[in-house]
């Protein structure tokens, strides 16, 4: 009975286990240092190119390959 | 496409032009992106790689895209000139998430999407010509 009871606990262990949230790699094979002008804090780098007011701006959302 | 058949064809200075790489395609990544800044080699243009989708999943909200488009890729959008901010949005699930202004014009090459507003290089050249010289109509 013991051993009956300590397979569930294992089960149900496992079980909770692999219930979580599985992590997002959005950014497979981006490296860490970023080139100087592809960078990665893209969201302010976007709000400070739409902020210049002066000028007509074409923005464009591509795929590389 | 883009170089040769509008950016060639428009020498004004006072044309801002913001490339953003996102990861699509099972094999994109910043090193492809990296390569792929040599299709669009315009001095006004500057280059962003979006490792994490921020922007194609803000623009996303904003255009009327087909349910099926998860992200806004393969879209041009054009702003004419004035202050145009991005807003902090709390989505559903309690994530801050961009949400950009919306364009005074946009075009797509989706197909997730109708053929309504499909790129063609000639309109698009045209609008952007329009709006250098304050003739573009808000759409």
């Amino acid at each position: 009975m013991p051993k009956i009871r300590h397979g569930i606990f294992f089960l149900l262990s496992l079980a909770l286990l692999s219930c979580g949230e599985k992590p997002q790699n959005h950014n497979a094979g981006t490296p860490k240092t970023a080139a100087a002008d592809l960078s990665s804090d893209v969201a302010q780098m976007a709000e400070n190119f739409l902020a210049d007011s002066a000028r007509t701006r074409l923005v464009i959302l591509l795929s590389p390959t | 496409m883009v170089q040769s058949d509008i950016l060639a064809k428009i020498n004004s200075p006072q044309l801002s032009v913001f490339v953003i790489w996102l990861p699509i395609m099972g094999a994109d990544s910043y090193q492809h992106a990296q390569q792929a800044q040599a299709l669009l080699p315009d001095a006004r243009a500057r280059h962003l790689w979006d490792g994490r989708l921020a922007l194609g999943q803000g623009y996303r909200r904003i255009l009327p895209l087909g349910a099926e488009c998860k992200f806004a890729w393969d879209v041009y959008l054009l702003y004419r000139p004035g202050g145009n901010r991005f807003r902090y949005t709390l989505l559903g699930n309690s994530k801050k998430g961009w949400t950009p202004p919306a364009p005074d014009f946009w075009m797509h090459q989706l197909n997730c999407m109708t053929r309504e507003q499909y790129f063609d290089s000639k309109v698009l050249r045209e609008n952007i010509e329009a709006l250098l010289t304050g003739n573009l109509a808000a759409r």
